[in-house]
């Protein structure tokens, strides 16, 4: 059994102590409010990457509010490996956020490919998160549909936040991959409409792209950015 | 990279609840054989509607990225 440490950052306001699973709710914080959001280090145990087993989320440290923690942002700047930004779709819990953020990485790691052992970053928005057996509910795919859209600011945020600590990494030779996992594309296209995200594609299902540093930065000049986005064809293509 | 699946049933019902808009990791991009659209220094499209060695539910349909260990290696040796 593996274990694994998550980076993350949420939009979900919780309601008890921040470093409890169970505090965070579905709820958002004020959309164009990024001041609230919580960003902190979680601790996944019990990944079995054979048995496609997630593991289970022990301790939550390093609580902060509106930017990752000073140790953080350290930790993750010289981490020794490349990066990998985790933003998941729909039907996802915040422990489930963190738990297939960290089954992600491990599963990763267990490639042998050296860029794929890599430090890994979570962004939760809260998607519903309800788990089924049968047909997901409709209500529930578009009220997580809404909730991505509105999480755009949040994202965008998040994206400042994490460039300095990017940028650092870079210029010790480490890379960042960006995995977006269905509905969580919505979320990227909430800030493509005012020309301010990353052009990287935006499929529905997976998206892996090498994160070099002229799109990566929602706080760069927004021409550069429409520049980007206008020669990607993904980025026009459908929802 | 861009990964889609036709048996991807989370994403056929997406389909429907969104009154028929296709969704990208369905069939992928409509121009994608347009290299110069996609030129493939730049692209990875990758079609993984024969990923079958995981336990295909309408749930884990939606996660073969991480469930099928063929497409989990195949992203790994993309990097």
């Amino acid at each position: 059994m593996a274990q694994s440490t998550v980076y993350f950052a949420t939009n979900r306001p919780p309601d008890g102590p921040a470093d409890e699973v169970a505090s965070y709710t579905t709820g958002i914080q004020p959309p164009s409010d990024s001041s609230g959001m919580i960003y902190g280090t979680a601790f996944v145990g019990g990944i079995d990457v054979a048995g496609n087993v997630q593991g289970t989320v022990g301790a939550i440290t390093d609580i902060s509010v509106g930017r990752f923690s000073p140790d953080a942002a350290g930790d993750l700047a010289d981490a020794g490996r490349n990066l990998l930004v985790f933003i998941h779709g729909f039907d996802n819990s915040f422990s489930d956020a963190l738990t297939r953020a960290a089954f992600n990485r491990e599963w990763l790691s267990a490639s042998k490919a050296e860029a794929a052992d890599m430090s890994v970053v979570a962004f939760s928005w809260p998607s519903l998160g309800e788990v089924l057996d049968g047909p997901v509910l409709p209500d529930a795919y578009k009220r997580d549909q809404t909730m991505a859209r509105l999480s755009g600011q949040h994202l965008m945020t998040f994206f400042a936040n994490l460039e300095p600590i990017l940028t650092a990494a870079r210029a010790q030779g480490r890379k960042t991959y960006l995995l977006a996992h269905s509905m969580a594309i919505l979320r990227c296209r909430a800030r493509w409409k005012t020309g301010s995200c990353m052009a990287t594609a935006r499929p529905t299902c997976s998206t892996w792209r090498s994160w070099p540093p002229a799109i990566a930065a929602p706080t760069r000049s927004t021409s550069r950015s429409r520049r980007a986005s206008a020669g990607c064809p993904g980025c026009r293509e459908r929802s | 990279m861009i990964y889609f699946s036709a048996v991807d049933q989370v994403l056929q019902l997406s389909f429907w609840v969104n009154l028929g808009a296709a969704r990208l990791g369905q069939k992928g991009p409509d121009e994608k054989a347009d290299t110069a659209l996609f030129p493939a220094e730049i692209y990875s499209i990758v079609d993984a509607t024969g990923f079958d060695d995981y336990r295909r539910t309408f749930l884990t349909s939606h996660q073969y990225y991480r469930q099928s260990p063929n497409c989990r290696a195949d992203i790994a040796s993309r990097l």
